[in-house]
């Protein structure tokens, strides 16, 4: 059943990011890890693109545990906004670690400093997970605002961008108004197809 | 010559790209510009950063301080990437420590007389002309300003010296303390009078975080931005300036 | 000595980040709990209740070891500040607390070294509610702990809300989750064999 599940995810990202410069992913808690673990698939399928991910959920040690070999990964760079804030002082070449994750102009700095050793002729996208921890930390109209600037760099520098949001129980409204920004929504379900 | 090479000529690249924007593609050459800021803020690496690109551009650069030793300074740029110390050693950029020059000249440390004033601007002009400068830095004028007695030696030393080296087409930026969270551009209230720009490094405060900002305050006889964007200073690309997020204020 | 935690303010919340800094005594003292907790439902035939009231007790010991004070009606705030300052980060945890008021808090655990170690997910987020649970009502016995997503299910985070006057609703949270434990407990007997 899972990995019908990650297969499908798999499947519907790729498709959604070829077509959309933007895309938002809305999905339950406890479809987070086979998401990521669908997402960590799709980027080890195709070395030929270049992916950032920055982390505000979990601390990159903690993706590197659960995910095995997503370290030696050759095309894809960590940007860990998380682990410097809660004390841990992990150190990786693969991963560029930000002091706390309400550096927002940093983090939209070390974006772009990335992408911009990569060649242009290279499919360039950008995984950030998520809107829902960056809005636990910062006042939501300051991600607005900062997902207004991220969004206007990236279509500048052909950069697709894959956002997450993690549905609760309760309805956030900026999450909501926020996800709506991006070009395709896509919503995980169990039932997921 | 064409039109980008008569831009190129007329303006002084800094070589951040932002900044470059900002400016409206650099400084107008000549200009004298004071890069204000408290202790830390960066003036002393955006300066150091200005004479290393231009540099790389073949336009050899004087970085006088004042405030700092040489081993100090160097010291401190070396955890930069884009300090090069082969830039340095060939004589594209010159490090002088304006204190040794003093007393070589017999100056007093504490206080300039006028004749003092003089003697040290006309060492500043003829270094400059001697080794062919196009970028000139002083940190900081502040510490210079100290030693000149009155407001009115003060403006008529850097009034003589922008013009001296506007002459030369040589492009100085003189870094300017001030006391941190002030909106001041000069302990003197002079220096921005006579400056052809002013850019201003301060920081605001952000949920217990301080995060550095950017302005540029004049420029005269060029368009630019008043935006003040977040800066941070990294030792892989120097100064970096962001937009910065303002739904907080 | 450094803050127990780091302070984020924004317009909506204060968030505290904790700052692990992992003690081995406290380590080894879970580490055993857990193995106690662990092969009781083993004894018992796959007995949730049993495991639970084995880390509940735990909770209780650590409170009267670590956190107990001369205070007659703790409050949400004096609670908080021991508990991560002498349990949460000894033991290596991550976490954020938020909403917090007088009445009630917020935790998002986003980094669990029983969860990292075991890696026996059901068993180690059974582990985890218990002994909070025991720690929280060993001062607020009117209080009750409510139990969110856990990285058991898939997500990211555990979350637990922390209330210091239980509403009649609330009551019934221990029995939830000692029946989903039990409707997954054929998932923890796996995981540990």
């Amino acid at each position: 059943m899972a990995n019908t599940l990650i297969d499908s995810l798999k499947e519907r990202i790729s498709k959604a990011i070829t077509v959309n410069q933007s895309v938002g992913i809305v999905l339950p808690g406890n479809n987070y890890s086979d998401l990521i673990q669908a997402f960590f698939e799709y980027v080890q399928s195709k070395p030929e693109d270049a992916w950032v991910y920055v982390t505000i959920t979990k601390p990159y040690e903690n993706i590197v545990k659960q995910f095995g070999n997503i370290s030696e990964v050759r095309n894809i760079k960590f940007i860990d906004c998380i682990s410097r804030a809660a004390g841990i002082s992990t150190v990786d070449p693969n991963c560029i670690f930000i002091e706390s994750p309400t550096m927002l102009e940093k983090l939209g700095l070390e974006i772009i400093n990335i992408f911009k050793e990569v060649d242009e002729k290279v499919n360039k996208y950008l995984l950030l997970d998520s809107l829902s921890t960056l809005i636990i930390y910062n006042d939501p109209e300051i991600v607005t605002e900062f997902f207004y600037h991220l969004a206007n760099k990236s279509r500048a520098r052909n950069i697709h961008t894959i956002s997450l949001a993690i549905e609760e129980e309760e309805v956030d409204r900026y999450l909501n108004k926020l996800i709506y920004l991006n070009d395709k929504i896509l919503k995980v379900r169990d039932s997921f197809i | 010559m064409d039109l980008t090479e008569q831009v190129e000529n007329e303006l002084c690249q800094t070589g951040i790209e932002e900044l470059d924007v900002m400016l409206g593609g650099g400084v107008p050459t000549g200009s004298t510009v004071l890069v204000v800021g408290s202790s830390g803020s960066g003036k002393t690496t955006l300066c150091m950063q200005y004479l290393i690109n231009g540099a790389r551009r073949g336009e050899r650069g004087v970085f006088f301080t004042i405030t700092e030793p040489l081993f100090k300074l160097t010291k401190n740029m070396e955890g930069f990437d884009f300090y090069d110390k082969q830039l340095i050693e060939s004589g594209m950029v010159n490090l002088i420590d304006l204190r040794i020059i003093s007393e070589r000249l017999g100056l007093d440390t504490e206080k300039y007389t006028v004749e003092d004033a003089a003697a040290l601007l006309d060492v500043l002009k003829d270094i400059a002309d001697e080794l062919n400068v196009k970028r000139l830095v002083i940190d900081s004028i502040t510490a210079l300003c100290y030693r000149l007695q009155t407001k009115e030696m003060i403006r008529d030393f850097i009034f003589k010296l922008g013009s001296s080296l506007a002459a030369m087409k040589c492009t100085t930026f003189l870094t300017s303390e001030v006391p941190p969270r002030v909106f001041q551009y000069s302990q003197y209230g002079i220096e921005e009078f006579i400056a052809d720009g002013i850019i201003f490094l301060g920081d605001v405060e952000r949920k217990g975080d301080l995060i550095r900002t950017f302005q540029v305050i004049k420029l005269r006889g060029q368009a630019h931005s008043r935006t003040k964007l977040a800066m941070s200073i990294s030792s892989r690309n120097g100064v970096e300036l962001a937009p910065l997020l303002k739904s907080r204020e | 000595m450094s803050e127990p935690f780091k302070k984020i303010e924004n317009k909506e919340n204060v968030v505290w980040i904790t700052q692990p800094n992992e003690a081995e005594t406290l380590l080894k003292r879970r580490e055993t709990a857990f193995n106690v907790a662990r092969g009781k439902l083993i004894d018992s035939g796959g007995k949730i209740e049993t495991a639970m009231q084995t880390a509940e007790a735990f909770g209780r010991g650590l409170f009267e070891d670590f956190i107990k004070r001369e205070i007659e009606n703790w409050t949400m705030e004096e609670w908080i500040e021991p508990v991560v300052e002498n349990i949460f980060n000894p033991l290596g945890t991550a976490a954020t607390f938020t909403s917090i008021s007088e009445k009630e808090a917020k935790s998002l655990i986003f980094r669990c070294r029983l969860h990292e170690e075991s890696n026996e997910p059901h068993m180690a987020s059974l582990f985890t509610y218990g002994f909070l649970r025991g720690i929280f009502l060993s001062a607020f016995p009117q209080g009750e702990l409510i139990m969110g997503s856990s990285i058991a299910q898939g997500a990211p985070m555990i979350e637990f809300t922390f209330k210091i006057n239980a509403t009649e609703k609330d009551l019934f949270e221990r029995e939830r989750v000692k029946n989903f434990y039990s409707q997954n407990v054929k998932k923890i007997q796996e995981s540990i064999i």
